[in-house]
């Protein structure tokens, strides 16, 4: 009897999922990309103007 | 006061702690019947990472014995809940909604969970989440361990995240309440796409001692209910200083129900954009109705907008080099490649390059905007804005596209008005309280309230006052 699906139409399939697709994205570029945005981020943080004395918003206690 | 079954599974914490002490229910009872339909019910929709009715079942006993001998220990005594699987239990897996730590134990509960249960509160079941809670950012919604959190108003949606099956299990009447937590947007998300009261608590409120951290200086716990008071009795609970969480204020929280300040009093801070223009074609009447019914309250209006600052840039530079230095070995050693989301792969994988000079510039800036924030509380004692813009999307489709119907004059990464709330309130560790407002195609929608730090009450007082106008989060999912 023949199978309602095949196992190459399976394996089709499941390429046409969302985490499939997530997981065949292309790795490298995904990861160049975040990079470049968080330089882009880096870039935009410059542009604040920031007194000398600001310090950062962490509390360190003794 | 409910009567059937249905009507049971959707009561209040108020409603349900009165019929445990007129002995109308008992505790076991509840339990195991909120404990069988997480079981049931849970797995339809993605919700359930561990069931634990038996364990439950055993804990009731006490807290049936404890009412006979009218040991009353407050609102949540005897009460079913879920908590998101971030939260560690003694002796059972924390899966942190991710594949390389799903079997991982710890050896202590988590400060929350000990809390709730020394208040007689049942623990049914750790609830799904995103992986690692989003970590610095996610793609799809099938980022989970657990699959894609489904929506109980339409399965074909997304619940929201990060606090995926804690909003799922109470919208669907599987949990009277649960915990989630927040670094930026993962209590008020999910809370607004499915039509449940959602509470962030002020930073440092709420221990985080034995929860997941993702960002030690943005993470909060907090409740997921089904009203603005319900959250209040639950973060009476939970609140309060831990020497084991650094990040712990010492701050302690008494949920004041007879708070009553009168509403012509407090100001409402709100951009009319906002509401007009930014939202989703659809959602447009249900903000507009809603922002009338609080004017119609008595609540005094002004208008306002949040200081010029780069939210966006801020919040990725400093969640991810947080994200990065805390998960460096599972980046390190490859394991981030089990993730199931590519997008949360790379953006681990490459915010270990985040400079300290940057990520210290931002701290920086962070300062000069909790500042400028005060100002703004200046004019106004809560800001008002829709939670989300619109509906929830689809579940498969990628959660960086921009919603339909968004003004395209707009662009997301620089909102007018009040757009980038969530974040900027992220940032200055403000309070929020997100509360059902109105559908849009059958799909729920939220407006959200933020105060100054330690405004709880207030936040709740005034969502009581909306939710007495109107009964949006008594609305129920059709098929449930």
């Amino acid at each position: 009897m023949k199978p309602a699906i095949t196992r190459r139409e399976l394996a089709a399939l499941a390429a046409l999922s969302p985490l499939a697709a997530a997981q065949t994205a292309n790795a490298p570029d995904e990861v160049e990309q975040t990079r470049q945005q968080y330089h882009r981020s880096a870039a935009a943080l410059d542009q604040v103007e920031l007194p000398m004395a600001t310090e950062p918003a962490v509390t360190f206690r003794a | 006061m409910p009567g059937g079954d249905d009507d049971l599974f959707f009561s209040t914490i108020g409603e349900l702690n009165s019929r445990l002490r007129k002995r109308e229910i008992s505790a076991k009872e509840l339990a195991q019947l909120f404990g069988q339909r997480l079981e049931r019910l849970g797995p339809k929709y993605n919700a359930l990472a561990l069931p634990l009715t038996r364990r439950a079942l055993q804990r009731a006993k006490d807290v049936d014995g404890d009412i006979r001998r009218e040991r009353f220990r407050g609102p949540v005594q005897g009460i079913p809940f879920g908590a998101k699987d971030l939260l560690s239990l003694k002796g059972f897996p924390t899966t942190w909604g991710a594949k390389p730590y799903q079997y991982q134990t710890f050896p202590e509960t988590a400060t929350v969970l000990r809390k709730l249960e020394g208040s007689g509160a049942l623990l049914i079941g750790k609830l799904a989440m995103v992986e690692l809670a989003g970590g610095p950012s996610y793609r799809f919604a099938s980022a989970s361990l657990h699959g894609p959190g489904l929506n109980p108003w339409d399965t074909t949606r997304w619940s929201g995240g990060s606090s995926s099956g804690s909003a799922t299990a109470v919208a669907a009447g599987l949990t009277v309440f649960a915990l989630g937590s927040e670094t930026s947007g993962s209590i008020l998300t999910p809370s607004a796409f499915c039509g449940i009261t959602g509470l962030r608590p002020t930073y440092g409120l709420v221990s985080r001692h034995g929860a997941m951290a993702l960002s030690w200086t943005l993470d909060k716990i907090g409740p997921l209910a089904r009203s603005a008071e319900d959250c209040g009795f639950i973060l009476d609970a939970i609140a309060g200083g831990d020497l084991d969480d650094p990040g712990s204020s010492g701050h302690r929280f008494y949920y004041d129900s007879n708070y009553d300040h009168p509403l012509n009093t407090i100001r409402i801070g709100y951009a009319p954009d906002d509401f007009d223009i930014h939202p989703e074609p659809g959602a447009r009447p249900a903000f507009a109705a809603a922002l009338q019914t609080l004017q119609n309250l008595g609540f005094p209006f002004v208008e306002t907008k949040l200081p010029d600052f780069p939210y966006g840039p801020m919040l990725g530079t400093i969640l991810g080099a947080e994200a990065a230095s805390i998960f460096e070995p599972l980046i390190r050693s490859g394991g981030v490649d089990q993730l199931a989301d590519a997008h949360q792969i790379a953006g681990l994988k490459a915010a270990l390059d985040i400079k300290s000079i940057d990520y210290l510039k931002a701290m920086r800036i962070r300062r000069l905007f909790q500042d400028a924030m005060r100002n703004v509380f200046s004019n106004c004692d809560i800001l008002l804005a829709p939670t989300r813009l619109g509906v929830a999307p689809p579940v498969n489709q990628p959660l960086d596209r921009p919603p339909a119907g968004a003004h395209p004059s707009q662009p997301s990464s620089a909102p007018s008005g009040l757009g980038a709330l969530i974040p900027a309130s992220n940032l200055a560790g403000l309070p929020a309280l997100s509360l059902p407002c109105g559908f849009d195609n059958g799909l729920p929608l939220a407006i959200q309230l933020v105060g100054q730090p330690y405004s709880e009450n207030l936040l709740i007082h005034a969502g009581k006052a909306f939710q007495k106008a109107t009964d949006w989060h008594r609305r129920r999912p059709p098929s449930l």
